[in-house]
């Protein structure tokens, strides 16, 4: 990557200050880790670096980082082998029994890695984020009957495997 | 914020400045009434400043936006770039480097008012998604970001407020419901104030002020001040003229940009 002029300098870092701190909330979420979540969050930055060109103005950026960052940390999900389960952080933290946190693993790894990109983006909206569904729809540019359309055929899926979404998240 | 109607992806838009005038002032109507909502961002707020403490973006560029091959090692010649000669190498670029720097230190396109002390303020603006340098040249329009950057020789308080043609005064505080308009400084160069102030459709020009101070100003005495000092001048340019000279606490310091409007 090139140096950065001072011009740019001072662009990137508007958009860091108003920005990554969002970035990073969503990158400690997914991946459960501090140090990887800083990591990812750099990571999205320079991603939105070398986009920054390419995006459109009327584009809102934070669909673009919640869109990229999401995907990002799903990446980084399958690489790894194993999640470990961190007692402290995940029983005081979060909240989430040992059996729970293997459970929702299961579900990240195993259940969501192999579904389309933007399957499991209305996933991680609804179920991870909390958004509504006419926000999604603003989020992602999709239709409200898509997106629901999706979260039919997920939970279809989730019955069909014996896990309930409802009760882990 | 799970009994709310609102829409949560809206504040957050709102919190990172990607709302549109209108979009912004019905979140705003929002937020005096709705508790969780109001919550809600000021948690993004509290985690922001707590993101930034712990990773400010000079640690981000450092480690990435900035990473890149020495250019002697790239440039000159491997037997040339031996361990030894870098010493030398580098006292002859820092001495080639003087008349550059010089030279850009004093034609810097970037508009800057230095006051007693040594600090020192500058902005850049955002006009249809993209930043510039800012310059007291230029003509601004609705919907103008001002982001006011400024050096801080010590640790002081800096409140930053603007007023309009009409003698409107406005306070720009990451705290809406804070007593005091001023927040700290922070000590060091081209350190950004924390928000930015979005330029309305009133006609004339614009007068920002930032007060530098050891200790936080009320908003109520400095809105007495400013108020008294306007309704003695009729134009910005006698008010910036008068503010300048006003001391607002022991030691303060004030420095001012005054935009020209459409």
């Amino acid at each position: 990557m090139k140096a950065l002029s001072k011009e740019n300098e001072l662009e990137i870092r508007s958009l860091y200050e108003r920005y990554a701190s969002l970035v990073h909330s969503r990158c400690r979420m997914l991946l459960k880790s501090e140090d990887e979540a800083w990591d990812a969050t750099q990571e999205v930055f320079m991603k939105l670096i070398s986009a920054l060109p390419k995006i459109n103005k009327k584009e809102s950026i934070y669909s673009w980082l919640l869109s990229t960052s999401t995907n990002h940390c799903f990446s980084l999900l399958r690489k790894k082998k194993h999640l470990e389960f961190d007692e402290e952080y995940h029983t005081e933290s979060r909240g989430l029994p040992q059996e729970k946190w293997m459970a929702l693993k299961e579900i990240v790894h195993h259940f969501l890695s192999p579904w389309d990109s933007k399957i499991r983006e209305v996933v991680i909206y609804t179920y991870f984020d909390g958004y509504r569904q006419e926000e999604i729809a603003k989020i992602t540019g999709m239709g409200e009957s898509t997106i629901r359309r999706h979260l039919t055929r997920f939970k279809r899926k989730c019955a069909e495997s014996g896990l309930s979404m409802g009760d882990l998240l | 914020m799970k009994n709310c109607t609102s829409n949560r992806f809206d504040i957050e838009r709102y919190f990172v400045g990607e709302l549109d005038k209108d979009s912004a002032q019905a979140v705003e109507k929002h937020l005096e009434t709705c508790e969780s909502c109001f919550t809600y961002l000021q948690n993004l707020r509290r985690k922001r400043n707590e993101f930034l403490a712990d990773h400010p973006f000079s640690s981000f560029y450092a480690e990435k936006a900035q990473k890149k091959t020495p250019f002697w090692q790239k440039y000159l010649s491997p037997a040339f770039a031996r361990p030894v000669l870098v010493p030398v190498v580098c006292l002859l670029l820092i001495i080639a480097a003087i008349p550059v720097v010089n030279t850009i230190a004093f034609n810097s396109g970037r508009e800057t008012v230095m006051f007693k002390g040594g600090a020192l303020i500058s902005f850049i603006y955002e006009r249809d998604g993209k930043s510039q340098k800012g310059s007291l040249s230029e003509v601004f329009r609705a919907g103008d970001r001002i982001q006011i950057i400024y050096n801080s020789p010590r640790d002081w308080y800096v409140a930053l407020l603007s007023i309009d043609q009409s003698g409107t005064i406005s306070f720009y505080h990451p705290d809406q419901k804070s007593i005091t308009c001023s927040v700290p400084s922070g000590k060091g160069n081209d350190l950004y104030f924390p928000g930015s102030i979005i330029l309305d459709n009133s006609s004339g020009g614009e007068l920002v002020v930032a007060v530098f101070s050891h200790s936080p100003l009320k908003t109520s005495d400095v809105k007495e001040s400013v108020s008294a000092i306007a309704k003695k001048h009729s134009s910005l340019s006698d008010i910036e003229a008068a503010i300048s000279k006003f001391s607002f606490s022991k030691g303060s310091q004030t420095a001012t940009l005054l935009l020209r409007k459409e």
